[in-house]
């Protein structure tokens, strides 16, 4: 898992599910809270996405603005909290080393 | 000679007012009776003015954990269970899509009539030796710029004038030292432009379990709520409350919207409220968000509701008033002992009012701006500092650590990340904090390719807000110098007069939701 497919995966995801299929203006300075892309809504399935598409989950009390605010937080987060704190199961390929 | 000089013999019916009194204070609500009650145990001699007849009907039934130990320390529990009030569990806060969470009370407090608790509150502050005339204060009396008195008519009407060394505004939503412009300005905040529809019901059905009788709290979209608050075994206050625009478009009258909220507001409460029986009239209140500042003076200080209220979403105003009557007796006594020290003991009374109003605020933008995040956060590391804050405690020295995470996520947008570090960027984050939630501003734009232009658009020509960014403007002009600095700013009906803004940065749009 490296920077770059999360950051495309994270695009992909926000491109097709929020705001479907349009996502041509979408940078990763965008700001998704403030121009209400993520909402409430939106947060748990993108948390359900993260959960399953990167096998990171991301602990409640990292769950704030500050990390939600634009793609380059989000996948700053991710990448931090795997590396913080990696799960057994599914991140079996890293553990073989 | 003889008779003008001899004492005023008054007839029965008659009010008895001495000429002078320590303290003067200018209203019966909490904010009133919490101070003269303090000051009077304190051996000071207290006249308390109230205009009304009480009991009188008045919102704001939900207390606090603060305004809890208040009326235990006042000896008042079983007062307070006799008047069948209801012990409160907690708040319970539900979102749209399922967003649920419940915060308890950190110390036992209740949910109250207010009709009844400040009529408890007042014959209280009788018991201990306060003075209550009823009667509305008229004016101001001062000497070299120190408030020395007032003038007053008796609820007989009588005119009377009445000397204090201190005279407190506990006045509420009347803010009669503002009026009388011996307060500053009352300049609306960021919470105005909402209405609020309320009455008691009958028949609504209970919660079960741990949350049996909390306050409930629904809401939808921004600044569309509702409460539930369970006011005694029978009746439960219900108040929907909608921005002042979202109003009229619900046909602009008060039954309607509370039709309205009744049934789209949210799922639980459209049940809860089904077989529910309106037991009274409807209620109204509406642009309810202000501050008042300055708020204290020599010879004079306001508490309460009389120099500031933001919002009534976590239930502070009561408990509040009552914290602030606390800090204004301490600050009274310190005074009157030592003159001197006025000047400092105002300033520290006005600072430590600031500070909890302060907070309560961002605590509020940050429910409405995160509402999912917050949610969160009960969960979390910062899950005690946010009952701690629920409580009230929004006073202590130090910030918790859970209003220093919410002020950095209020203060740091991407869309200030954008503009050039700089004066420019610190005046967009003046911008961004002062106008992101306030209603009545639609947008905001900075331009800095030549000097600083700050453009508005207004929902309407409004006067109100026209004073606001006024106000804005003189206190950027203090913080950053004139230097090609200016704010214009258009209503709907001339936005064609503005000039193209592709160079300009967006700080608020809320035109874009
Ligand atoms: C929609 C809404 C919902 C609310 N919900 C809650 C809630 O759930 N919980 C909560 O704690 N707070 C709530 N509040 C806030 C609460 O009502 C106030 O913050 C609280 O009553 C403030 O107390 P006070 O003593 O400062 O003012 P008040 O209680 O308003 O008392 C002021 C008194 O001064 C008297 N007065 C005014 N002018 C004069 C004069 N010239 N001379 C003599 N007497 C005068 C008035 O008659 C009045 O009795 C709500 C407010 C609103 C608008």
């Amino acid at each position: 898992m490296d920077v770059k497919s999360v950051n495309q995966a994270l695009k992909g995801f926000i491109t097709d599910k929020l705001l479907h299929g349009d996502g041509a203006e979408l940078t990763d300075h965008t700001p998704l809270l403030e121009w209400g892309i993520v909402d409430s809504l939106a947060m748990v399935s993108l948390l359900t996405f993260v959960q399953t598409s990167f096998g990171v989950t991301i602990p409640d009390d990292e769950v704030s603005p500050r990390n939600f605010q634009s793609i380059e937080a989000l996948q700053n987060l991710i990448m931090r909290v795997a590396r913080d704190r990696p799960e057994g199961a599914d991140g079996g390929a890293d553990q073989g080393a | 000679m003889l008779l003008e000089t001899a004492p005023r013999v008054r007839t029965e019916g008659q009010t008895k007012v001495r000429d002078h009194y320590d303290v003067i204070v200018i209203g019966g609500g909490p904010a009133g009776s919490g101070s003269a009650m303090l000051l009077a145990e304190r051996g000071l001699s207290v006249l308390m003015l109230e205009k009304d007849q009480f009991p009188r009907y008045h919102v704001g039934e939900s207390l606090t954990g603060t305004a809890g130990d208040f009326i235990t320390r006042a000896g008042l529990n079983e007062q307070m269970a006799a008047l069948d009030f209801v012990p409160k569990p907690g708040v319970k806060v539900v979102g749209r899509e399922g967003a649920e969470f419940f915060v308890p009370v950190l110390r036992p407090t209740w949910q109250v009539r207010r009709a009844e608790f400040d009529h408890l509150l007042l014959d209280l502050a009788i018991s201990k030796g306060v003075e209550h005339v009823r009667g509305a204060a008229k004016s101001v009396l001062s000497e070299a710029g120190r408030v020395t008195g007032i003038t007053m008519t008796t609820a007989e009407g009588d005119d009377r004038v009445v000397h204090a060394s201190f005279v407190i505004d506990a006045s509420g939503q009347s803010v009669f030292m503002s009026r009388q412009e011996i307060a500053g300005p009352r300049r609306v905040a960021a919470f105005n432009r909402q209405i609020a529809l309320y009455s008691q019901f009958s028949g609504v059905v209970p919660d079960v379990g741990v949350q049996h009788n909390s306050t409930v709290i629904f809401y939808r979209d921004t600044y569309h709520w509702a409460w539930l608050i369970p006011v005694s075994s029978e009746l439960v206050s219900i108040g929907v409350v909608l921005p002042t625009s979202s109003y009229k478009l619900r046909g602009g009258t008060s039954k309607g919207a509370m039709a309205w909220g009744l049934e789209h507001l949210h799922p639980e409460l459209t049940q809860r409220a089904s077989g529910a029986t309106q037991v009274e009239g409807m209620h109204v209140s509406r642009n309810y968000s202000y501050r008042v500042d300055p708020f204290a003076g020599p010879g004079w200080l306001c508490v309460g509701d009389s120099h500031c209220f933001t919002d009534p979403i976590f239930s502070f105003g009561a408990s509040f008033a009552l914290t602030e009557a606390q800090a204004a007796t301490d600050t009274i006594v310190a005074a009157l002992a030592n003159p001197t020290a006025e000047p400092e003991l105002l300033q520290t009374y006005a600072d430590y009012c600031n500070r909890g109003q302060g907070r309560a605020a961002e605590l509020i933008r940050y429910f409405w701006k995160f509402p999912a995040f917050f949610a969160y956060m009960t969960k979390g590391q910062y899950g005690d500092d946010l009952v701690r804050l629920l409580a009230g405690d929004c006073f202590t020295p130090e910030p918790l650590a859970a209003t220093v995470e919410m002020k950095k996520s209020l203060q740091d947008s991407p869309l200030l990340h954008r503009i050039p570090e700089g004066r420019g960027r610190d005046i967009a984050a003046r911008i961004y904090e002062r106008f992101d939630f306030f209603q009545g501003v639609d947008a905001a734009f900075l331009d800095l390719s030549e000097g600083v232009m700050i453009y508005f658009i207004l929902a309407e020509d409004d006067i109100d807000l026209y004073d606001s960014l006024r106000d804005f403007e003189e206190q950027l002009v203090s913080d950053f110098g004139r230097d090609e600095l200016a704010v214009l700013s258009f209503t709907p009906d001339i936005i064609e007069a503005m000039p193209p803004l592709d160079d300009a940065y967006t700080i608020v749009d809320r035109r874009r939701q």
